[in-house]
């Protein structure tokens, strides 16, 4: 098991839902994450990811794990390119930047900076990103916003391939999409967190 | 880059109110020539270099750690922080009679350590890119506000030194200076490249570094922002308040080599900050022309312009 969750309350301080919650969850899977706007979906991840704590009960990460993650945020560093985003932290070979645009279609030079893409195009850098770090666990908060019909379909072929060497945790609103995706569903709201 | 370096460096020593030829010096080691350029243009020219490395690297750095591309000594008045330091230095009565250099030093140093911090306090998490231009601002007034206050109740002696080392001049170096900031640049040059693969991911915003690294981001940023800072006052004790090197040299290479990777900026930055500064201190010593101006006039004349341009073409950039 990658993740396993036992007796988990989530929340900034105080806990969001009402029950516990404990599951197990490993590579392979693509958990759909489904909630109202505000019930506590980007809380749920961040307690998973280890990025804020748990208010209660446990979340075991195995060890040195590598996570990524994918979410509306645009860094607000002036004259960023394409290549240095893609590239920081990660470090890649241009080989590797080269192809990984190449599958999400993106086609613009890399030394273009990230502030003129459309909100579109860099949802799906974004994901380019995460998918060059290999993450063992990949969280995606809202992957399908901006995106068009035909984006959406490959970006949905690219997910289920990427998930047989990953564990990946997707929010949506997106019932089509996540209908597309998932293997597995995660149902958040006031009362309690369950998975069926 | 390297090339212009290089031509720039012969120039500072050559040129100047009196023509010398270097043959001559290389010919003839007590001739005149041998000592204008060896006691006093070669140690100006070194200075000039290192200084304008230091200005370009601490710029860059608090550019990046404020994520802010007009952050920079001057514009947060980091600079205005030194200066306070130094004004107390000057104007406090039998404090300037005691200490030497060091001490200056110290005084310009803590000021510029403690403006910063006050505005990463201020400023709070947010760092939000006008408002802590803004603060930076109001706390150059307060501190030049200070310094009026001191200079009316102080004797002549101390104004006519702070004013002197106020508008910047890089004639003020001896060789314990240079030797001190050759060993200050050295240590800043290592340490921000030992730094840059944190300062890269830290550009992408602080969880995806949460993710990447282990260990306290808010520790790293401290120790980043003293470093800057030391090295902030310990320029500005030596050759007073230089404007603006600091926003504009890594403004321009982000924008010409497009290309924000903080290695490739650490070695352009040093390169073309030294060019900036050569080619300041010949136009403002009267090396071409028959006056002489202060070093901060002619940075300033030259600097902003180009941050006004600057500017535009981000706004051009983002709105696009």
């Amino acid at each position: 098991m990658l993740l396993t969750v036992s007796d988990l309350k989530i929340g900034h301080g105080e806990s969001i839902v009402n029950s516990a919650f404990s599951s197990e969850f490993s590579v392979g899977e693509i958990v759909v994450v489904k909630g109202d706007n505000g019930v506590g979906k980007s809380t749920l991840f961040k307690t998973l990811s280890g990025l804020i704590p748990s208010v209660s009960g446990e979340v075991n990460l195995k060890d040195n794990l590598s996570i990524g993650w994918v979410d509306a945020y645009k860094p607000d560093s002036a004259y960023l390119t394409v290549e240095n985003y893609l590239s920081f932290g990660i470090n890649p070979t241009e080989k590797e930047i080269i192809e990984i645009l190449n599958k999400f279609e993106l086609e613009f030079k890399t030394d273009v900076f990230i502030d003129i893409l459309s909100d579109g195009q860099f949802r799906k850098l974004s994901i380019c990103r995460q998918f060059l770090k290999n993450p063992d666990i990949l969280f995606l908060d809202e992957p399908s916003v901006y995106l068009d019909v035909s984006s959406k379909t490959l970006l949905e072929s690219l997910l289920i391939e990427f998930s047989k060497t990953s564990l990946i945790f997707c929010s949506t609103h997106d019932v089509s999409f996540g209908d597309a995706i998932a293997t597995k569903y995660l149902l958040i709201d006031k009362s309690c967190i369950k998975t069926f | 880059m390297c090339f212009l370096l290089v031509i720039l460096t012969i120039s500072e020593l050559l040129f100047g109110s009196v023509d010398v030829s270097i043959l001559e010096a290389i010919i003839n080691p007590v001739s005149i020539d041998f000592d204008i350029i060896v006691t006093s243009r070669l140690p100006r020219t070194i200075l000039s270099i290192l200084i304008g490395i230091s200005c370009a690297l601490s710029g860059l750095g608090i550019q990046t750690i404020f994520k802010n591309p007009l952050a920079g000594p001057t514009t947060l008045g980091i600079n205005s922080g030194a200066s306070l330091g130094m004004a107390l230095f000057f104007f406090i009565p039998n404090l300037s009679n005691e200490f030497t250099v060091l001490g200056s030093g110290s005084f310009a140093i803590i000021g510029a350590i403690v403006f910063l911090f006050l505005l990463i306090f201020t400023a709070g998490k947010s760092f939000n890119l006008s408002l802590i231009l803004i603060i930076g601002l109001l706390l150059s007034y307060a501190s030049y506000a200070i310094i009026e206050v001191l200079i009316q109740t102080s004797g002549d002696e101390g104004i006519r030194n702070y004013v002197f080392w106020g508008m910047g001049s890089l004639n003020s170096g001896g060789w314990n200076e240079i030797i001190f900031l050759i060993l200050y640049c050295v240590f800043g040059v290592v340490f921000m490249v030992k730094k840059s693969d944190w300062l890269n991911a830290y550009l992408l915003g602080e969880q995806e570094l949460k993710l990447l690294r282990n260990g306290s981001i808010k520790r790293e940023k401290n120790i980043i922002l003293i470093v800057l800072g030391v090295w902030v006052g310990i320029v500005t004790s030596i050759v007073g308040p230089i404007a603006f090197v600091g926003v504009i040299i890594p403004n321009i290479l982000k924008l010409y080599l497009k290309n924000s990777a903080m290695k490739t900026l650490i070695t352009s930055s040093s390169l073309l900050g030294a060019s900036l500064l050569l080619l300041a201190d010949l136009l403002s010593r009267g090396a071409f022309f028959n006056f002489v101006l202060p070093l901060n006039s002619v940075l300033s004349i030259l600097g902003v312009p180009i941050i006004i341009y600057l500017l535009l073409k981000k706004m051009y950039v983002v709105n696009r």
